[in-house]
């Protein structure tokens, strides 16, 4: 198993009144009812107005939450007939089932305007990354001091990208960077882009919604979470991409695997430096003492 | 030293060093207490008055294993969630749009309803910075649906451009199958016509009973791959 630390932050932005932005990391390293699952990240941007972005999100969050992070999968499975070893498969038949539900709300509410959410999960166990992906919210990988890109936007502008007609940088100042041609919820059924990865201590995923990375580089993203602690990280980031523009939501979420340290010996250590503290103290307090004398 | 200094001025260091000891203790309590949802005032003003010996006695008193519970389900949560995952985040609920949370029973359809209506979704000119989904194209109205093998009764819909067919995750059609390649066949839509290749298989795609490179499906055509039948549906 590989321990890691977490950094999450989601913020609404300068100008829109509501969060449609959601996000989870959870550490399951520690929860037995988990089964294989050591963590689960994931982040997912909403649209559809009257707050039904936020609802499509939220829903996708929180059905991944209970169905790996409570181990509830493991039941799931059996009525899908799904093999539970295959877990890369478990977790694109999830997101595609969750697609199918929340088509089916909008179709039984008769919404004027489909519901729907892009979403990026990640899903660890032991040392593998298992990515489902739709939409244009991002996974990046640092490993071995390189950042990449590990998703692709499912975006109108990155297909101009890729036909060549657009450069990545003025993708990202265009007028029409938000237009996604891919998202869970409109569609009875979506292509779900997966991918699989190793990683190991060192190595950081970071993931986050197009109100981040439209307005931040890549390098700018690697050297922050280089030089910083997860948490800090996902902060110092989102509160660049509101200076710079504010007008989305902006969420990521970091993860920074580190060296395998035995529990037993963590302890003690942490033991050790209360001791050391309180011993300091006293020999600091008598030392006042006589000096006073 | 210290001796030398006017008495007044000895009280006033002693008593500066006193507050900020205290402060320092109690800041650093009240924040660990915060986290592990302890008494915080409780401990914060023990640790303020009674410095080192307040510090003590809250690293005894301090539970080992931190508790938490969320405050909608009771349910305990480990100290490193912020969210509940039974929960999840909460939603403001300003339409009440009713998700179906995904159930471990077997959905049952009753027939097949199919929804032919349009699904598409003008983009609008001006998103704000708001992403907005492209208007898309009327979906297909075809499947292969897993009559043979080991999840049958599943319905795979099919992309209006390549359907990719194979036993590896990132196959449109994923078949959990060992006698299927990872990149076994395809369904390209030419024309209207669905056109479904073999991309080289290890076993081969057989139609109908006869092996095929490639073949134009018919409603009702019986596809095998490895020890799966698939039937072709199209509307």
């Amino acid at each position: 198993m590989l321990p890691f630390q977490i950094g999450k932050v989601t913020d609404t932005g300068k100008q829109r009144s509501v969060n449609e932005d959601a996000l989870c990391a959870l550490d399951l390293s520690d929860y037995a009812p988990s089964g294989e699952i050591d963590g689960l990240f994931a982040v997912a941007d909403g649209m559809g107005g009257h707050a039904h972005g936020e609802q499509a999100s939220n829903y996708v969050i929180r059905e991944l939450s209970r169905l790996f992070g409570t181990g509830e999968y493991q039941n799931w499975i059996k009525t899908r007939h799904i093999d539970e070893q295959n877990l890369p498969l478990v977790f694109k038949e999830a997101v595609a089932e969750i697609n199918q539900r929340v088509y089916e709300a909008a179709i039984r509410q008769n919404t004027q305007r489909r519901m729907g959410t892009t979403v990026t999960a990640a899903l660890l166990s032991q040392d593998q990354l298992f990515i489902s992906h739709v939409g244009d919210s991002r996974a990046y990988l640092i490993h071995d001091d390189v950042i990449s890109q590990i998703t692709r936007d499912h975006s109108w502008v990155n297909e101009l990208v890729e036909q060549g007609v657009l450069t990545s940088e003025q993708a990202q100042h265009h007028q029409a960077k938000n237009i996604v041609t891919r998202s869970i919820g409109p569609d009875p059924s979506v292509q779900i882009d997966t991918h699989m990865l190793q990683v190991s201590p060192g190595d950081i995923l970071f993931l986050c919604t197009d109100g981040l990375s439209n307005s931040i580089q890549m390098h700018e993203i690697q050297m922050t979470l280089q030089a910083h602690p997860p948490q800090k990280a996902c902060k110092r980031l989102v509160h660049l991409a509101n200076r710079r523009d504010g007008s989305d939501n902006a969420s990521c979420l970091a993860v920074r695997f580190t060296e395998n340290v035995p529990a037993s010996s963590r302890q003690k250590r942490k033991r050790v430096w209360i001791l050391l503290g309180i011993l300091l103290a006293i020999l600091g307090a008598v030392g006042i003492y006589f000096w006073m004398l | 030293m210290f001796t030398s200094l006017s008495s007044t001025v000895q009280i006033i260091i002693v008593v500066a060093a006193w507050l900020l000891a205290g402060i320092l203790v109690a800041a650093w309590v009240h924040r660990d207490a915060q986290r592990r949802k302890m008494k915080v005032t409780l401990w914060a003003t023990l640790g303020f008055f009674l410095h080192i010996l307040g510090l003590i006695a809250y690293l005894i008193a301090r539970p080992g294993k931190q508790k938490l519970v969320c405050p909608q389900c009771g349910r305990e949560m480990l100290s490193s969630w912020d969210s509940c995952p039974f929960c999840g985040p909460q939603t403001s609920d300003a339409d009440g749009v009713e998700i179906e949370p995904l159930t471990v029973e077997t959905r049952q359809e009753e027939g097949k309803e199919i929804l032919a209506d349009t699904v598409s979704v003008s983009a609008e000119p001006d998103t704000g910075g708001k992403t907005v989904k492209l208007q898309t194209s009327e979906p297909v109205l075809a499947w292969l649906i897993v009559k043979e093998g080991k999840r049958i009764g599943k319905e795979f819909r099919l992309q209006p451009d390549v359907t990719s067919i194979g036993s590896d995750v990132s196959s449109d059609i994923v078949i959990d199958d060992e006698a299927i390649s990872r990149q076994h066949g395809k369904v390209r839509i030419e024309e209207e016509r669905f056109m479904l290749y073999d991309l080289v298989s290890t076993n081969g795609t057989f139609v109908n009973g006869e092996q095929v490179a490639q073949h134009e499906l018919q409603d009702g055509d019986e596809v095998r791959l490895g020890s799966t039948l698939l039937v072709f549906k199209k509307i």
